[in-house]
């Protein structure tokens, strides 16, 4: 790397690293190259297993490995150059045209010089405190995942996870996936953080979700053993004599995430404090560039927000890149990123969304407030863009449920998705046309039953599981339940399972008919129950038992 | 607070307990900085990754000041704990 001077260096190969490097290459940058400390690229995603939320332009529906694997070959067929294991631990000539960067590998210091640098930095887990918590078997969520995921070693035999946002959900439905036993999922809030079809999907399996409650204490010798549990009052206060003991061999504290900023701070970036971005973050423009010329974001280093907001702020600050190099006219730049805000505007509403894109607005304001009229040629158009405009289509608001005057004979889908989530893969994932979410994506999916068939397709499309298939007039007393199952084993046609509720509580037992799995469907097979009528609507989960001698 | 609850480590890399940080704090420590340099905590091998957020807290709690106040630690090179050995090896 001597010698040469880089049009645009990424630091980070997560999923904002690599879209911005693709999108800058792209549209005409030649030396790119991307850095990661770690021994692969691909950040956080190759330990993604569940497919992910968002419309086709953030890979919706497709596993987040996978993911991985379409930008890095995305990313080697455009001649990025990709650098691993080799840590930034400095940035000299920050305000300069060109900038330094020193990285350490192995066994050796380096320098790369480049004209412009993408910090995509990603994040760092939080923690708590409490006694017992330096014990070994406590530990963050995302280790539990990487332990799992990318080294196949269970964290545990019976682990309990504090904290019911995404994360927490997510990677205990993997545990459950990789045969560990999940005590609980404990959350010091009075709701659910998360999605609730994430919970929903542990809830099926039996999993308790203790809410208004919070770890106390890990007991152990040498290894926790135990786990307290304390109820909170409403001002998060322990409620007395409220202690419940957990049996537990691991505790995951999924507890949140902070923006990892040693690098923007480092160069002098200005940071703004923000909660709701998840603490320290840098000041951006709507080009996610910083208050430093020629040093730009994107992903959770600029806020924690999810992989989809990431992919679309890479390619947001690529083309900024591309711009600011000369590869593109402001006038095209400007035209591709007012889309792509009022996408992430999209991305960011309802009630999920809403208060994080006031917060990053206020990071924008915030930014051209310190940068004022010192702009010159750099036009500011954020101005331009009706942030206000995606949330807007509330007439497609209709909640999805069975209508009791449905006496339409054969299989029919029921959507089991309640909240404004940004997503939009049964719409896409629907052969027949049967299912709209529309503008914004966050609008509820609305089911056409004159045009649904029951095939089953968007059970196994719905990220979020939500899907089932439901015919209630398969025979005189009994009907048939199709469900996405990701489980070990799978089931065999014509064995009789149980099957559990909504809550994970027994229903009654049912028999498999039928077990579809396509490439397309990705793990996720569509198992078809026949279960007697009147538990149609509260089966929702079948519990396989292992064949002996297998 | 109970007397186990004091004796939990705050800062893993250096075993600064909680007690101590709040001793710091009553003594007059005010900001992170200050704390890392009377206990060293944050001064460790993860340079406060970890503790940095926990010790903000207890000070947020003692001082009645939010977190956002606090100010922040100062990143300076080298952002790793490196190995001397690799600098020799400069390219």
């Amino acid at each position: 790397m001597i010698g040469r001077i880089y049009d645009m260096t990424v630091v980070g190969s997560g999923p904002a690293g690599l879209t911005a490097a693709i999108e800058s290459s792209r549209l005409g940058c030649k030396r790119v190259a991307v850095i990661d400390e770690n021994f692969v690229t691909g950040g956080q995603l190759f330990k993604q297993i569940h497919k992910f939320f968002g419309s086709k332009d953030h890979y919706a529906g497709i596993r987040g490995f996978r993911i991985g694997e379409l930008l890095l070959k995305e990313v080697s067929d455009l001649g990025v150059e990709t650098v691993t294991n080799a840590a930034i631990i400095g940035m000299f000539d920050a305000q300069a045209d060109i900038k330094r960067l020193v990285t350490a590998g192995a066994d050796r210091v380096g320098e790369i010089l480049s004209k412009k640098v993408l910090v995509a930095s990603g994040a760092m887990e939080n923690t708590v405190s409490f006694p017992g918590w330096t014990l070994p078997g406590v530990m963050g969520v995302g280790a539990a995942q990487t332990m799992m995921n990318i080294y196949r070693v269970r964290p545990g035999q019976r682990v309990l996870v504090l904290g019911a946002g995404n994360v927490g959900l997510i990677v205990a439905y993997q545990m459950l996936q990789a045969g560990i036993e999940v005590v609980g999922v404990v959350e010091a809030m009075s709701r659910i953080g998360g999605y609730q079809v994430h919970a929903d999907k542990i809830r099926r399996m039996g999993v308790p979700i203790l809410l208004s409650h919070t770890v106390k204490e890990a007991i152990g010798k040498e290894y926790v053993e135990k786990v307290v549990v304390v109820e909170l009052d409403e001002n998060q206060k322990e409620v007395p004599r409220s202690e419940k003991p957990f049996d537990a061999d691991a505790l995951c504290l999924a507890v949140g995430l902070t923006p990892n900023t040693e690098l923007t701070r480092l160069a002098g970036c200005k940071h703004i404090f923000n909660r709701e971005l998840g603490g320290l973050v840098p000041l951006h423009s709507e080009r996610m560039e910083t208050t430093i010329d020629g040093i730009y974001v994107a992903g959770d280093v600029a806020g924690i927000e999810e992989a989809s907001v990431a992919i679309d702020e890479g390619r947001l600050a690529g083309t900024s890149v591309a711009e600011d190099l000369g590869m593109i006219s402001s006038e095209s730049a400007a035209k591709t990123s007012k889309e792509r805000w009022i996408r992430l505007c999209e991305l960011r509403s309802e009630s999920f969304g809403e208060p994080r894109k006031r917060a990053k607005i206020s990071i924008v304001e915030e930014y051209w407030k310190v940068k004022g009229n010192q702009m010159g040629s750099k036009k500011r158009w954020f101005t331009e863009i009706n942030t206000e405009r995606a949330p807007s289509a509330k007439a497609s608001r209709n909640a999805p449920s069975i209508k009791s005057n449905d006496n339409r004979k054969g299989p029919r889908a029921i959507i089991e998705c309640y909240q404004e989530i940004p997503c939009n893969a049964c719409e896409t994932g629907c052969n027949f046309g049967a299912i709209k979410v529309g503008f914004p994506m966050t609008n509820l999916p609305d089911l056409d039953l004159d045009r649904c068939k029951g095939c089953g397709i968007c059970v196994a499309k719905c990220p979020g599981l939500a899907i089932f298939v439901v015919d209630t007039s398969y025979s005189e007393k009994e009907a048939t339940v199709s469900l996405p199952y990701e489980m070990l084993p799978v089931p065999e046609v014509g064995q009789e399972v149980e099957v559990l509720g909504k809550l994970g509580g027994f229903v009654c037992k049912g028999k498999v008919i039928r077990v579809v799995h396509t490439k397309d469907f990705d793990e996720t097979r569509v198992v078809t129950i026949s279960v007697p009528k009147e538990c149609a609507t509260e089966a929702r989960f079948i519990r396989v038992a292992k064949r002996s001698g297998k | 607070m109970n007397e186990g609850e004091c004796q939990v480590v705050i800062c893993r890399c250096e075993e600064v307990t909680e007690e101590e940080i709040r001793e710091a704090i009553r003594k007059g420590a005010r900001t992170f900085s200050e704390i890392k340099k009377i206990t060293r905590a944050g001064m460790g091998i993860c340079q406060g990754k970890s503790c940095q957020r926990l010790v903000n807290r207890i000070l947020a709690e003692m001082t009645g000041r939010s977190v956002e106040q606090l100010g922040f630690d100062t990143p300076r090179p080298p952002l790793r704990p490196i190995k001397l050995a690799v600098f020799k090896g400069t390219d």
